[in-house]
């Protein structure tokens, strides 16, 4: 694609001037200090004065690191596990809303569904320890019908399905809500056509509903493909001395190599591995996805 | 022209004058020493202003400090004094970003006069200092609610064995669920950086961290055969319901509320000074003392007739290398080691948190809510008079008392000369620990992995 030609420039350089801001901001808050975190992965880890260039050695320590190579696979089976039940279920839930014959019940169950998302990872860590808790809800009601208590916090097996089962209650209502929007954007036209060719609801679902999402699923699956290696701040909340090494993802790793080691040449190698996994994560999902056809 | 130069050049001659006669900034970063508020770190200021003559700017950061002293640091925002834990100065000493201050402290009378030099022996990093002090570590001990094992008829001065405390939980169990609190898990020990066991590992008489040995082999004593007991021990208090489950998943503050607010627990280890705010928040409830009567105990004694304690790392100040005036932030240094340093750092700010009547203190409303507390509840100066600050919470001098004790010997915990891992160390050993006192493993599997997993990530020889 060519690019803007300089009369263009002069004729639109109101507008461009108006970009310049939005422009400089970028620049500076998200380019250049991207640049400055690619540059010190490569150099040795100093916080003050001048970094000497290291080439290579911050990354071979990182990918050596038994540590990290474990918060890669957490961070794979974790944002996975995510990416397929947050796209299934707020897809599952977004048509169940659509189904609902009540407008008010369609909102009411929207914005419970949405309310989740509102609350911080602090506020929706609380709310899980007081559901999963030794004393929580759960082995409340258990106790009820006799069961011992379950450690469900502190048992190391449990420790992935409680962080994903937190994710996807937090998350399923706001991709609902993405995928109910694009229903109501539905032409009725053609739900009446399919009616009158006598298709059931289900099959007006299959051969109108989904069809009609696939730009919306696109646009889905890519915001999560592109969040898989770049979960955080759930298990920072939820880690403990049992469940740590069973959740630490890769973020978790580069804060501690950053913020409470200093190693900033080895979190940034981290961080840079993050972000090179997530562009071809992305580079790929977009190909699969075709996402540049309509 | 000339008149212009002549002007310019009398212009620049007085700002010069002027710079030279005000006193020269000196910026701080601390975290929760200063004001509590943005009010009172002014006021802090002017009061630093007033006894040293510098221009002080106190940046205080209570919340997530070290994520922001990295970022200033490491963005090359110029300070002058730097607050931090002893890890924190060992990494940073390593990769030269804080000055090295042994010649500056040798030199100084007030350091001399003023901190004792085996405190400073304590933060020397191959045999140089680094930084200096906010305050003295005091040290966690075992903390008991007298009020409920009084009324279990338990005399805690005669628990002295792993044995003794076992049996005294198993009465305190039984005493609280036949009262109807059932279940009753009366010991919490907090699992995270597996803090503060040391007053049960004092009966094997080991130490917490990795010590390096003759011929510079380094070895981490919670992973000796000899500390088999006790993990054993703490697995058979999880095992019959004597210690909390949510050990292992709650916080400090959550561990506190159990002891004076709830009295969902009888037992555990805290801060020397925590005994004491155990008991002013029960006298401010009104629990105190029919309720909540808490007393700090050493702990077991270990087999040299010792009772074993860990100091707390120390809290320090230290000037980055690109500090622009390192002369005025060691100056500020000194002073917060002089016993008026020590007065600030406690009592708080004169004719705001407290006034003096007929030469004693006489605390104001916010003062008496400050709780003596700006930064340094003990400070470093071994000249400063506490009594000075007045009746303190109950229990805390008691507890503070025990370790002055002949028999109890605090030390901080194995740093590898400045070389420990510590997130590694902690990590490590909370997770095998972890297994073992929840049954998962018994304690010489969970050792002797724990060991190897230490040996495997370089942490121990």
């Amino acid at each position: 694609m060519p690019g803007p030609r300089p009369r263009s420039i002069r004729r639109y350089r109101s507008l461009y001037l108006l970009f310049l801001p939005v422009a400089l901001y970028f620049i500076l808050f998200s380019y250049y200090p991207f640049a400055k975190g690619i540059a010190m992965s490569f150099q040795g880890n100093r916080l003050i004065g001048p970094k000497p260039f290291v080439g290579l050695a911050n990354y071979r320590e990182v990918l050596a690191d038994p540590d990290f190579l474990r918060a890669v696979l957490n961070t794979l089976v974790i944002g996975l596990s995510d990416l397929v039940l947050y796209f299934a279920l707020s897809l599952f839930l977004a048509l169940c809303i659509a189904e609902l014959g009540s407008r008010l019940a369609r909102r009411a169950v929207q914005t419970f569904a949405y309310l989740p998302y509102l609350f911080s990872w602090s506020v929706i860590a609380g709310v899980w320890i007081l559901v999963f808790d030794q004393r929580g809800i759960v082995n409340a009601i258990g106790g009820l019908l006799g069961a011992e208590p379950t450690f469900f916090l502190a048992e190391p097996g449990l420790a992935r399905p409680l962080i994903i089962g937190m994710g996807v209650w937090r998350s399923v209502g706001y991709f609902a809500l993405l995928f109910t929007v694009a229903i109501t954007d539905i032409d009725p036209v053609l739900y009446e056509a399919a009616r009158i060719d006598g298709a059931s609801r289900l099959r007006q679902i299959a051969s109108v509903t989904l069809p009609s999402l696939r730009p919306t699923m696109k646009v889905v699956i890519l915001l999560l493909v592109m969040g898989v290696l770049t979960h955080f701040d759930e298990m920072f909340v939820m880690q403990n001395p049992a469940n740590r090494t069973r959740i630490a993802t890769l973020l978790v790793y580069v804060f501690d190599m950053g913020i409470v080691k200093f190693k900033t040449g080895f979190a940034t190698a981290g961080a840079t591995v993050v972000m090179a996994g997530t562009l071809i994560l992305a580079g790929l999902a977009r190909k699969a996805l075709r996402y540049d056809e309509a | 022209m000339k008149r212009f130069v002549a002007i310019a050049l009398a212009l620049a001659l007085a700002a010069g004058a002027a710079s030279f006669a005000a006193p020269k900034q000196v910026r701080v970063l601390a975290s929760v020493t200063g004001g509590k508020n943005d009010e009172e770190n002014k006021l802090f200021e002017q009061a630093l202003r007033k006894a040293t003559g510098l221009e002080v700017v106190w940046e205080r950061v209570p919340a997530n400090y070290d994520q922001v002293l990295m970022q200033k640091l490491g963005a090359g925002e110029r300070y002058d004094l730097v607050y931090m834990n002893q890890f924190q100065m060992y990494s940073l000493a390593e990769q030269g970003a804080i000055q090295d201050l042994g010649a500056r402290i040798k030199r100084s009378a007030v350091y001399q006069k003023n901190v004792p030099q085996a405190e400073l022996d304590k933060i020397a990093l191959d045999g140089r200092y680094y930084a200096g002090f906010n305050k003295q570590e005091v040290f966690p001990l075992v903390n008991a609610n007298k009020a409920l094992t009084d009324k279990m008829g338990i005399d805690l001065g005669k628990l002295a064995t792993l044995e003794d405390y076992y049996q005294m939980l198993k009465k305190a169990k039984a005493y609280m669920e036949a009262a109807g609190r059932k279940p009753y898990y009366p010991f919490f020990a907090y699992m995270t950086d597996i803090w503060d066991l040391q007053p049960w590992f004092s009966s094997a008489g080991l130490r917490r961290g990795v010590f390096v040995g003759a011929g510079g082999k380094r070895y981490a004593p919670y992973v000796d055969p000899k500390a088999k007991p006790v993990w054993e021990w703490l697995a058979k208090l999880y095992a019959e319901g004597l210690m909390d489950p949510e050990s292992f998943t709650k916080k400090t503050g959550d561990m506190r509320n159990k002891m004076w607010q709830s009295q969902d627990i009888l037992l555990d280890s805290d801060w020397a000074a925590w005994t004491g705010l155990y008991n002013n928040n029960a006298r401010t409830a009104g629990t105190y003392p029919d309720k909540v009567n808490v007393v700090g105990l050493p702990g077991v004694k270990g087999p040299e007739g010792t009772y074993l304690i860990e100091q707390g790392q120390a809290s320090l100040f230290a000037i980055p290398a690109n500090a622009a005036n390192p002369d005025g932030g060691f100056a500020l240094l000194e002073f917060l080691a002089t016993p008026e340093g020590g007065l600030l750092l406690t009592a708080g700010i004169e004719g705001y948190d407290y006034t003096r009547e007929g030469g004693k203190i006489a605390y104001t409303e916010v003062g008496k809510a400050h709780a003596k507390d700006h930064g340094a509840p003990l400070p470093i100066s071994s000249a400063f008079d506490m009594a000075q600050l007045g009746p303190m919470n109950p229990g805390f001098l008691e507890s503070l008392a025990v370790g002055k004790r002949k028999d109890v010997s605090v030390a901080p915990m194995g740093f590898a000369n400045g070389k420990l891992d510590a997130r590694q160390y902690y990590d490590i050993m909370s997770k095998w620990m972890t297994d073992c006192i929840m049954g998962k493993l018994p304690a010489e599997a969970a050792i002797k992995g724990a060991a190897d997993e230490l040996r495997a990530k370089k942490i121990i020889d």
